[in-house]
């Protein structure tokens, strides 16, 4: 009666009465006195003279109880007497996860730069009636006045880890069961647990909870897994994972058997026939679990956080293309663990590739014994260049928390056969870095085995002697071509010239002649030659008509000419002589003869050397 | 006396090394290379370098004996030795270009004006050698046309002749250009290749100045003027600065 009066009064208390705003901010609780599988409503209020409120007050500090549902928000607004009043209250509904006195703490809220607090609020929750030894076949008399209170002894939640020390990044899977030993009409996860530090995968369910028979303790329970999921913590050290909360509609029996008499309308719809039925909160208790962190020994410098069991696999969908073509590459990770952090172990390709970022397929499978899946990267590869391409060995890396050790897994290399395509490229591809070409570079191209000449180094070719003679040969071949051809024309245009150059020759000639008459002793005819043929050679080279030819005009001529008098007065005394000598009466004397050829051809000659010399001059 | 006998034996040795030597050294050379024994084949090109002679093929050879013993720097030194002498020589140019990959600067050379750059590639088609000899045939072709023109007296072929004296006087002297500008550039040496991993560029030649940038073995440097130990390097960007000269060798 006591605590009904505190529950009352607590309904009713006005924590806060501010002057002037007129707000008030009260915070309640439906009971004071709770057991573990019962709910708390917990409610602000927030009422105010004006209609319009705004502000959302804080939660308090809740220790051993856990928010289930809420805030549920809901506002009402009155004229009274033209009065304007609102109200807006926030209603948690909470469930103790302790036994003991709990307080929970003052709400806050800030409303026009006020602070307005709520009073605290303790509330008892207690254990659930003493426990009941299980009768067999109790009469219907004896059976206990509230089952309610009994109810957590016939139906519960309980949790499973299969591993309470996990590696981080490993899989730790947790299910929830539920034992009963009524019948659960209906059930509905309130709560889902959560956990900060890691993710959660959840395993897929079958739509109807598979039910079993378990024993406990010598009781028999209907049991159902109705959540599986896979915890992945992502780091090191202390983990919780928070409560799972379900509200469960299960039929509890009559209390007390009915007559006839007893009939009231109020338990008759309550009645279904065998029971009625009772809405319950049921909480799994959290989890906590110590997270080891990965080993560093052997860690590969490759490893990115991937924790399970794995196979690699890699393959392309042709080896034999053309240049310009499409190749895809796939990349399969498959096995269990966190597939989701898997990333793309990445490709080492030739730079006669183009490459496109990888096409990402994941396919995580949630119904079996694990999660498990697979994780598929497809690289589409264009070769640029012909050839026989080499795409490197992939290198997957991962950690085995069976073993506790780090496995490297590596796939073959593959090699492309790429032929040239039908058109040419148009150029090399232009990003390429020198390391990249480097990788097409082939060997150098192997040594001179015979060279073609040995020079000594320094050598000019000016110095050559075969470049010299080269030179200067044409130069004198065209030179004396030069001289030649003006001498010819001036023959063939100049008569002087030609006299003067052919008065030798001509001479020579007649001399000849004359010889031919010495020989036959004609005299002469000898001297009429002799004498010709240096009259004609003077004439010559004079440039005067033979005929009528007067020694002292040619006298004249040649000392003109600067002709050495002596050589010019032997000349023409022996000229002279020649005429002389032709009419003598003497006998022809072969001796004489002879004498005087030898004599003019002599005159002739060094005539010749004079009068080019003098030419020359 | 004893250094009389020496210089004596001395001369005889070095009167010995006539062509048939440096060709039997250079044939054990390449034994040596084939043998896969590159430090004993860089042995003997060296010898036969020292005696005076050379010509393409030895620095070729040399080069590519550098680069199998990983010296990247040398190898381009040789590469580049070799294609003056030899410039039209595609296994060089392929070998150069491949050393070329292993440096570690990366240079874009400012390009060069168009008609340079042909005249330059036309200059490079023949090794000075042949570009001789290429002139010596057209000149002397062109003194016997002169000639023949001036001989023969028939219309018709004199006034053939006379196209074809200018047209050999052309080439003549286009050849000649030529092989002027080719033995230039074969007698420059204003080209060098740096030694040295990696080389640190001064902004003036002292110990003190500030580094403006750095060059990596094997980077071909144009060398502008030196004062004293240093030198005034620029790059084919058109960077410009100052480096010892213990860094570099010249081509």
């Amino acid at each position: 009666m006591k605590k009904f009066l505190i529950l009352v009064f607590l309904i009713l208390l006005i924590v806060t009465k501010v002057n002037g705003q007129e707000i008030q901010f009260t915070a309640s609780v439906d009971k004071t006195v709770l057991s573990l599988e019962q709910t708390l409503t917990l409610t602000f209020q927030i009422t105010s003279s004006s209609a319009n409120i705004s502000g959302t007050p804080e939660m308090p500090e809740l220790d051993g109880l856990t928010v289930v549902s809420g805030p549920n928000l809901s506002t009402s607004i009155s004229f009274v007497n033209g009065q304007v009043s609102s109200s807006r209250s926030y209603s948690y509904i909470l469930i103790p996860t302790n036994v003991g006195k709990l307080t929970i703490g003052s709400a806050v809220l800030n409303y026009n730069g006020k602070v307005y607090k709520t009073t605290p609020i303790e509330v008892e929750v207690v254990k659930s009636a003493a426990p009941q030894q299980p009768k067999p076949q109790t009469p219907r008399t004896e059976v206990p006045q509230d089952e309610s209170s009994d109810l957590s002894k016939q139906v519960f939640l309980k949790v499973f880890v299969d591993k309470k020390n996990p590696y981080q990044n490993e899989g730790v899977t947790v299910s929830y069961k539920l034992y009963t030993r009524v019948q659960v009409r209906s059930y509905g996860i309130s709560k889902p647990p959560t956990a900060t530090g890691a993710w959660i995968e959840e395993y897929a369910m079958p739509q109807q909870p598979v039910l079993s028979t378990e024993v406990i303790d010598g009781i028999s329970y209907q049991s159902a897994v109705i959540k599986k999921l896979e915890l992945f913590p992502a780091k090191s050290g202390e983990l919780t994972l928070e409560p799972l909360v379900i509200q469960a509609d299960v039929i509890v029996r009559s209390r007390t058997p009915r007559s006839f008499f007893d009939f009231d309308f109020d338990s008759f719809f309550d009645d279904d026939f065998f029971g009625r039925t009772e809405r319950k909160n049921l909480v799994a208790p959290s989890v906590k679990l110590n997270v080891l962190p990965l080993p560093e020994e052997g860690k590969p410098a490759i490893f990115k956080n991937v924790v399970g069991k794995f196979s690699l696999n890699s393959e392309t969908d042709r080896t034999d293309v053309l240049t310009n073509e499409a190749v895809s590459l796939i990349i399969k990770i498959s096995g269990t663990g966190n597939i989701k952090l898997i990333e793309s172990p990445g490709i080492k390709i030739s730079g006669d590739f183009e490459m496109y970022e990888p096409k990402v397929e994941e396919k995580i499978n949630r119904s079996g014994e694990n999660i498990s899946g697979e994780k598929v990267f497809e690289y589409v590869l264009v070769p640029r260049l012909p050839g026989v391409q080499k795409i490197e060995p992939i290198i997957f890396s991962y950690f085995n928390p069976e073993t506790k050790r780090y496995t490297i897994l590596t796939t073959e290399e593959i090699f492309v056969n790429v032929a040239p395509g039908k058109e040419r490229l148009s150029a090399y591809p232009g990003n390429l870095s020198r390391d990249e070409v480097k990788l097409i570079g082939s060997d150098i191209r192997f040594i001179k085995l015979k060279p073609i000449q040995w020079n000594k180094a320094g050598d000019r070719f000016y110095k050559n002697y075969i470049f010299l003679t080269l030179i200067i040969f044409p130069l004198i071949l065209m030179g004396v071509t030069i001289i030649y051809n003006s001498h010819l024309e001036k023959i063939n245009t100049d008569i002087g010239y030609r006299r003067d150059r052919m008065a030798v020759k001509t001479a020579e000639k007649r001399l000849k002649e004359s010889a031919e008459y010495m020989k036959e002793e004609s005299r002469e005819k000898f001297y009429l030659t002799l004498s010709s043929a240096l009259r004609g050679y003077i004439a010559d080279k004079l440039n005067i008509s033979e005929v009528g030819f007067l020694t002292d005009e040619v006298k004249e001529m040649l000392e003109n000419k600067k002709v050495d008098g002596e050589i010019s007065n032997k000349f023409l005394e022996l000229i002279n002589t020649c005429d002389y000598l032709r009419f003598a009466p003497t006998e022809a004397n072969l001796q004489d003869m002879k004498k005087i050829y030898q004599e003019s051809r002599e005159t002739i000659l060094l005539f010749e050397k004079h009068f080019n010399s003098l030419k020359i001059k | 006396m004893k250094r009389a006998v020496l210089i004596g034996i001395l001369l005889i040795f070095d009167y010995s090394f006539s062509q048939e030597n440096v060709g039997e050294i250079f044939d054990s050379a390449n034994k040596f290379y084939i043998d896969e024994k590159y430090q004993e084949a860089v042995d003997e090109y060296v010898k036969i370098l020292n005696t005076g002679y050379e010509n393409g093929a030895i620095y070729f050879n040399l080069g590519n004996a550098y680069y199998k013993l990983g010296s990247i720097g040398k190898a381009i030194l040789y590469y580049e030795k070799a294609k003056k002498i030899i410039p039209s020589d595609e296994d060089i140019i392929n070998n150069l270009n491949l050393a070329n990959l292993y440096i570690a600067d990366k240079i874009t050379p400012i390009p060069e004006l168009f008609y340079i750059r042909y005249f330059k590639s036309f200059t490079k088609l023949m090794s000075p050698n042949n570009w001789m000899k290429v002139f010596l045939t057209l000149y002397v072709m062109l003194c016997l046309v002169i000639c023949g023109r001036i001989i023969i007296k028939k219309q018709k072929v004199k006034n053939f002749l006379h196209k074809l004296i200018f047209l050999s006087a052309f080439l003549t002297a286009l050849s000649l250009f030529i092989l002027l500008y080719s033995f230039y550039e074969l007698n420059r040496h204003d080209w060098a290749i740096v030694m040295s991993d990696k080389v640190e560029v001064s902004s003036s030649p002292t110990e003190d100045s500030t580094q403006l940038f750095s060059v990596h073995e094997g980077t071909k440097v144009k060398i502008k003027r030196t004062n004293e130990k240093w030198i005034e390097i620029s790059l084919a960007d058109g960077k410009v600065g100052w480096i010892t000269k213990d860094h570099i060798e010249i081509i």
